[in-house]
């Protein structure tokens, strides 16, 4: 059925769109290396050579310190939110308790929240504990929005695990916490992937929390390091495009890296069951 | 934080039917499994989403002693144009940001259905790269692509079309469509993935069936594509409104909701009342105002997707 | 001394513009030699950040000892009527401070009703260091290409040579509207040329809640200008710093822009940078306040030394160490002429400061039209947008102006 017609044809559409996608990209990259200093930017591929871009860009942007405090961030939150989102997601799917569905529909209206529109009283009670400025203002939250979407992936994955498995695990004399340990986490290691490798993109990408929540210190994450820069240097835009990189090579290594993990997250999005 | 993936299905319409309880466990030991997670939820979710319809009654710039105001800063945002703006704006830019994404999605899906295509993986990547990457580098990105002597201006130039050349995001017709363009280019190959690994599940026999009973490439999308993509439809529908409807940090950066109020949008006023002109209760109040409407809107996407 | 003193925490909201720093920095380690046992910790925070921030982080326990804040009913206003921010007249009147910089300067500047309700007069709550004023720059060598050889004395000599630009395809006003200052310039030189600087300062201060009658003549000659096309091409989408490089590439006639983005350039002697022409070629006036007041937080921990901090970088001596450093010290010594030349400033970096010193001695400084509001700064900005584009009448403009600043005023008289 399958003719070569159409084939070609799928490859020429694919390619088109990959290209439309990519293409900004590209011409950032070929901008990030090309002369600085220049307001009326010309794209030459044949000049883009100013490797010392990134180096200017780093040093007077603060990118270095941005990067380390983004990943501290970041790892800490995809940590402990995966951590907690496991036995959250087994519970609501493996045990039956008084407010089960009552729980968790209040914990999956999370996901739907935004946090633009939390984040006044966020900030006014994160000051009210002389947690603004520090990193656990940035961390606390952005825990509190993943395992939302966290308890209820894992809930997922733990409501369609064998349920033989585990009746042999109980039969074995286990309780329910070292089946969950020793027999269903061991299964569950794609699904905790994915949910790390959504996590990640998303914390590391979050703008307006850390804004708010750090602008009264030194500290701050690699998006925000990018705005200050574009608000000083608006129109050096080779800098720019450099600074731009820089902010997103991270997330970009690590869902080329782990592509297939977060395109498994992404297209089942929401699980079907 | 973007977390836009939705249980279309929240809370399960098969709720799993109770389990049995581990032998010689009492039952109350799921709290402590949920506990953890729970705790940091309700502290830094939960309660900030109370606290905010709490603060949304007040006036006051959260230094001295703020005043009740009943429903004043709701009946503001009906009242005043610049509030209302905002609103309009974001479903505005639904268009951009979910149904432009979606029909150029099920366009090329559905031409797509009958190809057989090796490394997916590579497109899959290059189509998800600008979902991935930070809004705030996308929205740098942009402003330097739409620039009144940037790229797209010097491209209309060089093939002859000057005259179409505008400052894009200074033009009052132009600035919020060129913002919602931004957001068609990030969705679009998102959703595009999304649909072509649904279309791909659809069984060749349905198209067989409809070709046989003489179906057009119209009625064959209508009868067999389109049914056969409503999950998926669901889920892009529901990632590209809720991002069209918060937006801050593509607007924070490219426009500032300029020029004059051409492309203000809620998250962008909220952020601006609250940290700019110190008025936590209509910040407060509009952010309640958005919560609403997305938990609104979301419901009905998910209801359409089930009475289709 | 204290001794928790021993580290001066320093607030400087002046992130970007590394020629300031670079004085602060030099005035840091001067300071520390003269306080032996004394560290600056100085922080550095972008405008907006700083602004954005400082009602909230003065209210918490974590407050610097010495912060910059902004001017206006907005930002210092709110401050003084938190209580936020401690008085500095003791320190100012044993060091006359008044003499320093001139009382204009000072009041507008920093004074403010204890309560924070009226500004321009009371108590003195915040000093600046540097000045920043708006003005004129002027490319010399297109101007002589319309046959035009000395600055526009009258805001009528400025039309003209604009029509002139135009028609010999020169831009006339290199203008970029995004960041929204161009805009609130325009209209406050505009309206001061067609009034007085006195009136425009009632404006500012509040004194009455009408705008004078001849905004709306303002407004009319915002738009004609757009109109005419004297602006640069996609104005409405430029940054005002871009325009400025682009002006000192050699594109334009003229730009208005602050004395704080004074460039360096070739030709340095084919650039000025002048006061903004008012009606009559004898009266000079000009937006020229300081750059962000210097205060003191009310929950300082070293108030005393805060102080002297204050003092020292405001001081005649300090003002050398400004002017070597290229940028225009609030504090007049006298010497500027000889101080510019030993310092090998020319063009519109030496304009800067000289016409700084003009305005102070035989002019009249104001302050910037948005310290007027918490909210006028978006106001102006955004409505001049929309009536440069065409997007809304001078009659709607001059109402949407006084909506927001009748019920303000209003409301700050009444209670």
């Amino acid at each position: 059925m399958v003719s070569r017609r159409d084939t070609v044809l799928g490859y020429l559409i694919l390619s088109l769109a990959a290209l439309v996608s990519l293409g900004p990209l590209i011409g950032v990259a070929i901008l990030a290396l090309g002369e600085p200093g220049r307001v009326g930017i010309k794209l030459d591929i044949t000049k883009a050579t100013n490797f010392g871009n990134f180096a200017e860009v780093w040093e007077k942007g603060d990118f270095g310190p941005a990067i380390r405090t983004s990943l501290i961030i970041t790892v800490i939150v995809v940590v402990v939110s995966v951590a907690l989102s496991i036995p959250a997601g087994y519970a609501f799917a493996q045990m039956n308790f008084p407010g089960r569905t009552a729980i968790f529909a209040l914990l999956v209206l999370g996901i739907l929240m935004p946090l633009e529109s939390m984040i006044v009283p966020l900030y006014l009670d994160m000051r009210r504990f002389n947690l603004d400025n520090e990193y656990w203002s940035v961390i606390l939250p952005q825990i509190g929005f993943s395992v939302a979407f966290g308890a209820f992936w894992m809930r997922a994955f733990f409501v369609q695990s064998a349920r033989s498995l585990m009746e042999a695990a109980w039969i074995d004399g286990a309780n329910s916490w070292r089946t969950l340990t020793q027999v269903l986490l061991p299964l569950a290691r794609p699904q905790m992937l994915t949910l790390a490798v959504l996590f990640f993109v998303w914390n590391w990408n979050d703008f307006l929390l850390p804004l708010v929540m750090l602008s009264g210190s030194d500290l701050q994450t690699a998006p925000m390091a990018l705005v200050t820069f574009e608000g000083a240097r608006r129109t050096d835009f080779a800098y720019l495009g450099a600074a731009s990189l820089i902010t997103i090579a991270p997330v970009v290594i690590v869902f080329i890296l782990l592509q297939r993990s977060f395109t498994r997250g992404i297209l089942a999005g929401s699980i079907k069951e | 934080m973007s977390l836009t993936s939705l249980p279309v299905s929240a809370g399960g319409r098969r709720t799993p039917s109770p389990r049995k309880r581990v032998p010689g466990e009492p039952r109350s030991v799921a709290y402590l499994y949920i506990l953890p997670a729970l705790l940091i939820y309700a502290a830094f979710v939960f309660f900030p989403f109370v606290h905010s319809i709490y603060l949304s009654f007040f006036e006051g710039n959260g230094i001295t002693r703020m005043e009740f105001v009943g429903i004043d800063n709701y009946v503001d945002i009906v009242r005043n144009p610049i509030l209302r703006s905002a609103f309009v704006h974001a479903l505005e830019l639904i268009v951009f940001y979910s149904f432009l994404p979606i029909a150029i999605g099920l366009l090329l899906a559905s031409a797509l259905h009958r190809s057989r295509i090796r490394g997916v993986a590579f497109y899959r990547t290059a189509l998800f790269l600008p979902y991935v990457i930070a809004p705030t580098a996308i929205a740098v990105i942009w402003r330097w692509i739409l620039a009144p002597r940037g790229p797209l201006n010097s491209f209309l130039e060089a093939i002859g079309l000057g005259f179409l050349a505008q400052p894009w995001l200074g033009d009052f017709t132009w600035a919020l469509p060129s913002v919602g363009l931004v957001g068609t280019w990030i969705m679009f190959g998102l959703v595009l993935a999304l649909l072509l690994a649904g279309v791909q599940k659809i069984p060749t026999e349905l198209y067989e069936a409809a070709r046989l009973d003489g179906a057009g490439p119209w009625m064959e999308f209508r009868a067999v594509t389109l049914p056969g993509l409503r999950y998926e439809l669901v889920v892009a529908l529901v990632l590209t409104v809720t991002a069209a409807l918060r937006n801050f940090d593509i607007i924070y950066v490219m426009t500032s909701g300029g020029p004059g109020n051409a492309t203000v949008v809620p998250s962008y006023l909220v952020y601006q009342q609250a940290f700019k002109v110190s008025q936590i209760g209509a910040a407060a109040a509009m952010g309640t105002a958005l919560i609403l409407v997305i938990i609104a809107v979301n419901l009905l996407i998910s209801r359409a997707g089930r009475a289709d | 001394m204290p001794a928790e003193c021993a580290e001066l925490k320093v607030q400087s909201g002046n992130g970007g513009s590394d020629a300031l720093l670079a004085g602060y920095e030099e005035l840091n380690t001067a300071f520390e030699a003269a306080n032996p046992g004394v560290t600056v910790d100085f922080q550095v925070k972008s405008f907006n950040e700083l602004v954005d921030t400082l009602p909230l982080q003065l209210s918490g326990d974590e407050v610097p000892d010495v912060t910059q804040v902004n001017q206006g009913y907005g930002s210092l206003g709110q401050l003084v009527t938190a209580g936020l921010v401690a008085p500095l007249d003791d320190v100012a009147n044993a060091n006359d401070w008044a003499g320093r910089q001139g009382e204009a300067l000072i009041a507008l500047n920093g004074r403010f009703s204890p309560d924070g309700k009226d500004m321009g007069a009371g108590d003195l709550f915040g000093v600046s260091a540097t000045g920043a004023w708006v003005g004129l720059f002027m490319n010399m060598e297109k101007a002589q290409e319309i046959g035009v050889t000395e600055p526009p004395q009258t805001l009528e000599e400025m039309e003209a040579m604009l029509a002139k630009a135009k028609e010999a395809g020169i831009t006339p006003l290199m203008f970029g509207a995004t960041d929204g200052g161009e805009q609130i310039w325009l209209m406050a030189n505009l309206l001061m040329g067609l009034t007085s600087p006195q009136t425009v300062t009632d404006v500012i201060n509040g004194v009455n809640e009408q705008l004078p009658v001849e905004s709306l003549k303002a407004a009319e000659i915002m738009k004609k200008w757009a109109e005419a096309g004297y602006l640069t091409d996609g104005w409405s989408a430029l940054d005002s710093t871009e325009v400025l490089g682009l002006f000192s590439e050699g594109e334009g006639l003229f730009a208005l822009n602050g004395s704080w983005n004074v460039f360096q350039s070739d030709k340095p002697e084919s650039f000025r940078l002048v006061p903004f022409p008012l009606a009559a070629a004898t009266e000079i006036g000009a937006i020229a306040s300081g750059d962000l007041p210097w205060s003191v937080p009310t929950n300082a921990k070293c108030p005393e030394l805060a102080k002297e901090y204050i003092n020292f970088i405001t001081s005649p001596e300090a003002s050398e160490i400004w002017i070597k450093a290229g940028q225009v010290p609030a504090t007049i010594s006298g010497n500027e002429q000889a101080l510019v030349e030993a310092s090998g400033l020319t063009g519109v970096s030496a304009d800067a400061i000289l016409s700084w010193v003009n305005i102070m001695t035989n002019g009249t400084p104001i302050g910037f039209p948005d310290w007027a509001t918490p909210t006028w700064y978006d106001t102006i900005a955004q409505s001049s947008t929309a009536l440069m584009a065409g997007e809304i009448t001078p009659q709607e403009f001059v109402e949407a102006l006084q909506a927001d600043y009748g019920a303000f005023t209003a409301e700050r008289k009444a209670s």
